[in-house]
């Protein structure tokens, strides 16, 4: 049953036709619990880069479908990544409800090889938990399970594997699930960011899984800088930007122009009492991090991890260091090898693009309304503007006169 | 009948004032190495500089050697080649001594009485003429052999002239391929010296150790000591091949083409080399006419052997008692005791040996032709092999490097490795083509010239094994 208030809050059920599609399969359903009854209204989230997982109704239970197969992934215009996800995607589709819902939640393996799906932070039967052999048998390719749970609860929790998830969430394998609260709050833009780290080494297009700690890109919605969405918002919105990290470092996000307050993790909300001002919200592995701002400075806003090297991409963490090294009096490099010239002697900001292996993006690059921007990875911009009328990237913000900094001459 | 014998005596002696002069053997000589695809050579008979033949050596010598200039001046001028020449005079001048009768023994005497009892007696003497005459007999025989040794050593001459050629080829090649491997390893020492500059650069700025330096100039000297055998070996090589051409002193500074040629495109047919090898070897054909040689002093021993020696003679005496007389004598060896057993026992057995030699080396020249022939083939696949894929996959590789390097995705120093493993590929490449070279000019060598000049071959078409 699809109702009015269904369509208006849910921009998920704008695809309720093509998701119908499916809807022959589900013959094993779990019993309906009498006073099942779809939740609502609510704000739906934008996962930038991403989309959300349609859904459809069936006796009160929303029903969800999720196929773990292999995905590409475009991290940039340039890169296209061989990953694993679901439903086409990685992360895959943001699950979206509503607390006291009633939801069924298929699980179609089109992996290689088996897997799982477990609800991360989600309180539910303890034999719906996904973990594989603990909680319930591997999912074998080929095979679909079917999850069938109320939320008892709102926040922002995640689903990943748990079979062999070493190997599947570092080829991509993870996705939010957000569970609104009953009543409506007042949030006028509200983001999911999924934070994750691979390696790709450069000229190949497979992450390796078998790599621990010297990753080579860090993904926000598995996009790299310059192909991550900039955040946009009015100026007065109220925004909400949602963090997941199922990667193996912590990350510490860092919004320029704004303090902001953290409202929540995936153990609940943060009591008012325990809310802080701050610019930066690290978030650990394996947890969920919300912080809210009103956004009341115009601008053009970076945004980004603040570990250095997560805001670069495909870089090479063994070269020799040539910070400072006197350039050759007589260039013997380039006699061995013309056309080769000394690189990095005064930094590496600045460099000619002289070409890189394919299916690999320059360390770092970006053109702003001012020059290079210099970035890879986990970048991008939050875009405040007054008087917008869709939220659509709003282009470069212009700066009011004398608000710039001069060159200061003579 | 004794005016029949003068005929034929006067005729042999006549027949045997042939020329000492051993030009025409050489013409011959020369004759059968240009048909083996050999070069032209000269014998300045009178020995010592021949004006035209140092001339022409120095022009050679002045130019940028081609190995065919190499061997040129080689054959010119090596004196080890010269003293094989002479090898010619003394076989001419054997068939020669083959055709000169023995001379003839005048014999005098004088008699002085002293216990005379008359008057008129007065001094007598005697003279007398003997001459052998088996030498007669013998002559057309030992003719025959001498006239097929010397056709042995005219084989034997033309041999060593093909055989120094395939020195001086192999010597040639040596040189080139070690001079082109002293310039790679002057490339690696270079790139070596890239790395360790910039080494040093990153320790003035503080940014690498004194470990890390050592460690760079250990790698650098290693490189460096690697150029240091490399140039003995060139200068090594370089005199080998000035020992061949015979050069020396100021000759001695030639200049070689600085590049081993290429792989020509198609391999000339190595059917049938075997059998072309066997009727163009002349070695082989040497031992041949030395066997036949043995075989007709074998048959001398055994068509004279009653005549040992044999003398006429006639002689005129006057008495010291004032009467003369004439007289004549013969006089022959009686084969009672020696018969020639021993001599044509031991010819026997030196025949036996000489058929068994030259049976020896034809196989061995068969084995020979099938060994150079496998080595030049498989050189010719190596050197495709470096040529295709080798040489242009390290290539690549400094492509790539290259294209990280610029992405500052890889270092100088990995960068410079790549580029030495690329030169290390050329050096490779060079030595196959040292390898082919060498081979080809051996399977030249194995087969007297089949390679380059099979349908010239002008063998004397024996069936060998």
């Amino acid at each position: 049953m699809i109702t009015r208030r269904n369509i208006l809050s849910s921009g998920a059920a704008l695809f309720a036709a093509g998701a119908g599609l499916l809807r022959g399969r589900d013959a094993q359903a779990l019993p309906v619990p009498a006073q099942a009854v779809p939740r609502g209204p609510y704000r739906p989230v934008v996962t930038p880069n991403g989309s959300t997982l349609p859904w459809t109704l069936k006796d009160g239970v929303k029903e969800f479908r999720l196929i773990a197969e292999p995905v590409k992934r475009e991290f940039a215009a340039g890169m296209i990544v061989d990953a694993w996800g679901y439903n086409g995607q990685t992360p895959g589709p943001t699950i979206e409800v509503v607390e006291g819902d009633r939801v069924r939640l298929f699980v179609t393996n089109r992996l290689p090889e088996r897997t799982s799906v477990h609800w991360h932070g989600v309180r539910l039967p303890n034999g719906m938990d996904g973990v594989a052999g603990l909680n319930q048998p591997h999912i074998a390719p080929g095979e679909t399970y079917v999850y069938e749970f109320t939320l008892k609860q709102h926040g922002t929790m995640m689903y990943h594997p748990h079979s062999d998830e070493m190997v599947q969430m570092a080829l991509g394998m993870m996705g939010f699930f957000i569970v609104h609260p009953r009543a409506a709050e007042r949030v006028d833009r509200d983001f999911c960011i999924m934070l994750h780290e691979w390696f790709v080494a450069p000229g190949t297009s497979r992450p390796n899984p078998a790599v621990m700690t010297d990753f080579n890109m860090f993904t926000f919605n598995s996009r790299v800088w310059p192909g991550t969405d900039a955040l946009v918002a009015k100026k007065g919105d109220r925004v909400r930007i949602r963090f997941g990290n199922l990667s193996m470092d912590s990350h510490p996000i860092h919004l320029h122009g704004y303090s902001f307050e953290q409202t929540g993790t995936d153990g609940g909300p943060t009591p008012s009492s325990a809310r802080f001002p701050e610019t930066t919200v690290n978030v650990p592995v394996g947890a969920t991090r919300d912080v809210e701002f009103v956004a009341d400075a115009p601008g053009d806003w970076a945004f980004h991890c603040h570990k250095s090297h997560h805001t670069m991409n495909a870089m090479s963490h063994e070269l020799p260091n040539m910070i400072g090294v006197a350039p050759a009096s007589d260039d013997k490099l380039a006699r061995v090898l013309p056309g080769t010239m000394s690189m990095g002697n005064n930094g590496m900001g600045g460099m000619m693009d002289m070409g890189r292996p394919p299916n690999t993006l320059p360390m770092m690059s970006g053109a702003g309304p001012f020059g290079d921007i210099e970035m890879g990875g986990m970048f991008t911009v939050v875009k405040v503007r007054e008087g917008i009328t869709s939220y659509d990237d709003p282009g470069w913000y212009k700066n009011p006169e004398g608000t710039t900094p001069k060159k200061v001459t003579g | 009948m004794s005016r029949r014998f003068i005929a034929v005596a006067a005729a042999t002696a006549f027949l045997g004032c042939a020329s000492t002069s051993p030009s025409q053997p050489f013409q011959d000589t020369a004759a059968m190495v240009e048909a083996r695809g050999g070069h032209k050579i000269v014998w300045n008979q009178a020995g010592g500089d021949d004006a035209t033949v140092t001339r022409s050596v120095r022009d050679l010598l002045a130019r940028e050697l081609t190995v065919d200039a190499a061997v040129q001046v080689a054959l010119l001028h090596n004196q080890d080649l010269v003293a094989t020449y002479e090898d010619l005079g003394i076989a001419q001048a054997d068939l020669v001594q083959a055709g000169l009768l023995q001379n003839p023994t005048f014999t005098g005497g004088v008699s002085l009485p002293y216990a005379s009892r008359g008057n008129d007696v007065v001094p007598g003497f005697n003279l007398s003429v003997t001459q052998d005459f088996v030498s007669i007999f013998t002559m057309a025989a030992r003719k025959r052999i001498a006239r097929t040794e010397l056709e042995a050593v005219k084989r034997r001459v033309a041999d060593a002239v093909l055989r120094a050629a395939f020195d001086v080829s192999a010597a040639f090649y040596a040189l080139q391929a070690a001079e082109q491997t002293a310039e790679m390893r002057r490339m690696i020492l270079e790139a070596g010296d890239a790395a360790l500059d910039l080494a040093h650069r990153q320790h003035d700025a503080g940014n690498i150790n004194d470990l890390d330096v050592a460690n760079q100039e250990s790698l650098f000297e290693q490189v460096r000591t690697d150029l240091v055998r490399s140039d003995a070996e060139v200068a090594s090589a370089r005199e080998s091949l000035a020992r061949l051409m015979g050069v020396w002193g100021g000759d001695a500074a030639f200049r070689i083409a600085p590049k081993l040629p290429d792989l020509p495109e198609a391999e000339q047919s190595l059917e049938h080399l075997e059998s072309l090898a066997i009727a163009r070897r002349l070695d082989l054909a040497a031992a041949h006419e030395e066997a036949q040689a043995t075989s007709h002093a074998l048959a001398m021993a055994q068509n004279f052997w009653f005549f040992g020696g044999g003398s006429v003679g006639g002689s005129f005496e006057r008495s010291p008692e004032q009467y003369s007389a004439v007289g004549a004598s013969a006089g022959v060896d009686l084969p009672i005791f020696d018969q020639k057993q021993a001599v044509i026992a031991r010819l026997q057995a030196q025949k036996r040996a000489r058929l068994a030699r030259e049976q020896a080396l034809a196989v061995a020249i068969r084995s020979e032709v099938r060994d150079v022939r496998t080595r030049l083939v498989t050189a010719r696949a190596v050197v495709v092999r470096y040529q295709s894929i080798v040489v242009p996959l390290r290539r690549r590789v400094v492509a790539l490097s290259q294209q990280q390097y610029n992405a500052m995705l890889l270092g100088a120093y990995q960068l410079l490795f790549a580029k030495q493993n690329e030169v290390s590929a050329y050096r490779e490449l060079i030595e196959a083509l040292r390898d082919y070279w060498t081979a080809r000019a051996a399977l030249e060598r194995a087969t007297a010239g089949a390679l380059s000049n099979a349908s010239n071959a002008q063998g004397p078409g024996k069936t060998r094994p």
